[in-house]
């Protein structure tokens, strides 16, 4: 990473607004951090609380380890899945930089840091290829790839060793992204990623200025969309939650959230948050 | 309960209220002067001039020489001639000016001068201008100008008054001695009757003259008081209208009024908070974009979470290029890749 550092104070300050983040989607729990497993995905608010799973920390506990008792575990929910035991979340916003591609790197970073769960992050965002920049991988293949059929997904799936977070980027950039997005293989490939890892963060198109992401985000089995303070106007995300109406969205992430009010003068009026 | 939303309007924008704390203030008191005011002011004794006054009687009770005074100068004032000569005389006007440089500044003399009866044989001329010596110039040309037409119309009026007299003396005289003539022919004609006296005719030419004699008398004395006041001229004059105390010179400029020190600032923030409690208004009930919580329950939509904007180090943040440089655009996604980093060898797993 190039540029200005990351300060530990800061880093954490991201951490904990993710990890809440994650609570509140039920995705983990707040008196017993472990990482949850959804029921079959429901239509709108939170996925509701299951049955808990032992976290991934401890000695000798790697990886593909966690990945392998996940599984295992998750084949108890015997019945209650039609689908892929693992979880897809598909992050997007109204707007460009609202920070849909940061909250799903958080995501995804803060799952694999914490559970040490293999977690596989995706940039289905054909237009911006944000996600494969950031780690240094913009010229690898990626999903687009797959779609096309160039490529397998264990090609384009950029793992690391003793690193729990995979990678795979957009792709060769096309021409039609429309296309890909509509692609009937796209289906199928989600649920080999969902094979291949326990969790799958998918980085959307902004949803104002694409049609693919209503598309994609129905092949989701979770959609978190962020709304960036200050900038996106309400009408923008009742647009937004309008175009997403059949796909499953489970909440609203607040992104650069910052309060211009002092503190004493919160707690002189006890503003609500 | 307050909403959130217009207390950060109102936080968001708290440098708003600078306007009337600070700038409008300041504004009023940049552009509004108040410039030094300087005042002459000059007493004059006033009676009525009993023998010769030609003003109708006065039928009001409350009306007394100053404030008939008054009313003959403010008369004076209102005449655009006079205003222009006390101009001229007070060295308002230059040696070389146009008619209406000339009726400017008589105007201008015309409204700094004020009158006013104190008492009931006092006046009051104070005069307010810019400069202390114009001020009490103004003053003492007004007072020697209305002394000037005071003595001019005087004049004439005694002149017709004695004029009037002598003739009346004259064509008198001339009655007398006809009439002393037609007692002359009658005693002529009749020697011995103003023995007798018994005579009727003689006693009617008798009574005649002695009558056309008295009138003749009277008419004598008024030409000789009349002659006597004009003989007195300037003196007789000035017991008319004294000045007793002559327009000074001021050693200060008037107060300016606490009203007006304290007032117009006060005024001005006044207006200042009103014109940014609009603008704070306004730009609440315009803002329609989420800030909070409250923003997105009204909409009906579960809150996941707040994630803060995340701060750079503050000694890039202030970098000149800041702007430009790619360091600081998407340096919440650094952090977020920080949190699990991939490792630097980026040794792919097979």
């Amino acid at each position: 990473m190039n540029g200005a550092s990351v300060t530990p104070d800061v880093r954490r300050q991201l951490q904990e607004a993710v990890r809440e983040i994650q609570v509140m989607a039920g995705l983990t729990d707040l008196t017993l951090p472990q990482l949850r497993l959804p029921e079959p995905p429901q239509n709108i608010v939170g996925l509701p609380m299951n049955r808990g799973l032992k976290p991934a920390r401890g000695a000798g506990a790697s990886p593909a380890d966690v990945a392998a008792r996940l599984r295992a575990q998750a084949s108890v929910l015997d019945g209650q899945f039609d689908a892929p035991r693992a979880l897809a979340v598909g992050i997007t916003s109204p707007d460009y930089r609202d920070g849909k591609t940061t909250i799903a790197i958080s995501l995804a970073s803060t799952i694999a840091h914490d559970f040490g769960a293999q977690v596989l992050l995706v940039d289905a965002d054909f237009h911006t290829h944000s996600v494969g920049e950031e780690y240094g991988l913009a010229d690898r293949r990626g999903l687009a790839d797959v779609i096309e059929g160039t490529a397998s997904l264990q090609q384009v799936t950029n793992r690391f060793r003793q690193a729990p977070l995979s990678v795979i980027t957009a792709g060769t950039m096309s021409e039609d992204p429309a296309r890909l997005s509509r692609s009937e293989q796209l289906t199928p490939i989600i649920n080999q990623m969902k094979a291949m890892s326990g969790f799958v963060v998918l980085d959307l198109p902004a949803t104002l200025h694409s049609m693919n992401a209503p598309v994609l985000a129905n092949r989701c089995d979770a959609v978190i969309v962020v709304a960036r303070a200050g900038h996106t106007t309400q009408r923008e995300l009742e647009r937004v939650l309008e175009l997403l109406q059949d796909a499953k969205v489970i909440g609203v992430v607040l992104n650069r959230q910052r309060s211009s009010v002092p503190a004493w003068m919160d707690r002189l009026l006890a503003l609500p948050r | 309960m307050i909403q959130r939303k217009l207390i950060e309007t109102f936080c968001r924008r708290a440098w708003i209220l600078a306007i009337p704390v600070i700038l409008a203030p300041a504004f009023v008191l940049v552009l509004v002067k108040h410039p030094a005011v300087y005042e002459s002011s000059a007493t004059v004794w006033v009676t009525r001039l009993e023998a010769l006054d030609t003003r109708p009687a006065e039928t009001n009770p409350a009306s007394n020489a100053a404030k008939t005074q008054v009313q003959v100068l403010t008369d004076l004032l209102a005449t655009a001639s006079f205003r222009d000569a006390v101009a001229t005389e007070a060295g308002l006007v230059p040696a070389i000016a146009s008619p209406e440089i000339v009726r400017a500044a008589g105007d201008s003399a015309g409204r700094a001068i004020t009158l006013a009866a104190p008492g009931p044989n006092l006046v009051s001329v104070a005069v307010r201008a810019d400069t202390a010596v114009k001020a009490q110039a103004i003053a003492a040309a007004f007072i020697s100008q209305y002394q000037a037409r005071a003595a001019a119309d005087g004049d004439r009026e005694l002149a017709v008054v004695v004029d009037y007299f002598q003739k009346q003396v004259g064509l008198a005289q001339e009655e007398l001695a006809k009439n002393r003539a037609e007692l002359a022919t009658y005693l002529k004609a009749h020697p011995g009757v103003e023995k007798t006296g018994t005579d009727t005719d003689y006693q009617l030419l008798g009574a005649r003259v002695d009558a056309q004699g008295k009138a003749v008398d009277r008419l004598v004395q008024s030409l000789q008081d009349a002659q006597r006041t004009a003989a007195a001229g300037a003196t007789g004059r000035a017991s008319v209208f004294t000045v007793q105390d002559a327009p000074n010179l001021p050693s200060g400029s008037l107060p300016i009024p606490a009203a007006k020190t304290y007032g117009y600032p006060a005024a001005a923030a006044f207006l200042g908070l009103a014109i940014a409690a609009a603008y704070l208004y306004l730009s609440y009930r315009a803002d329609h974009a989420i800030r909070s919580r409250e923003d997105l329950l009204a909409l009906d939509v579960p809150v996941l979470g707040y994630v803060p904007d995340l701060k750079m180090p503050a000694l890039h943040r202030y970098s000149p290029l800041r702007w430009v440089a790619p360091s600081r655009r998407n340096y919440a996604r650094k952090v977020a890749a920080s949190i699990s980093p991939l490792p630097s060898d980026r040794k792919i797993a097979s």
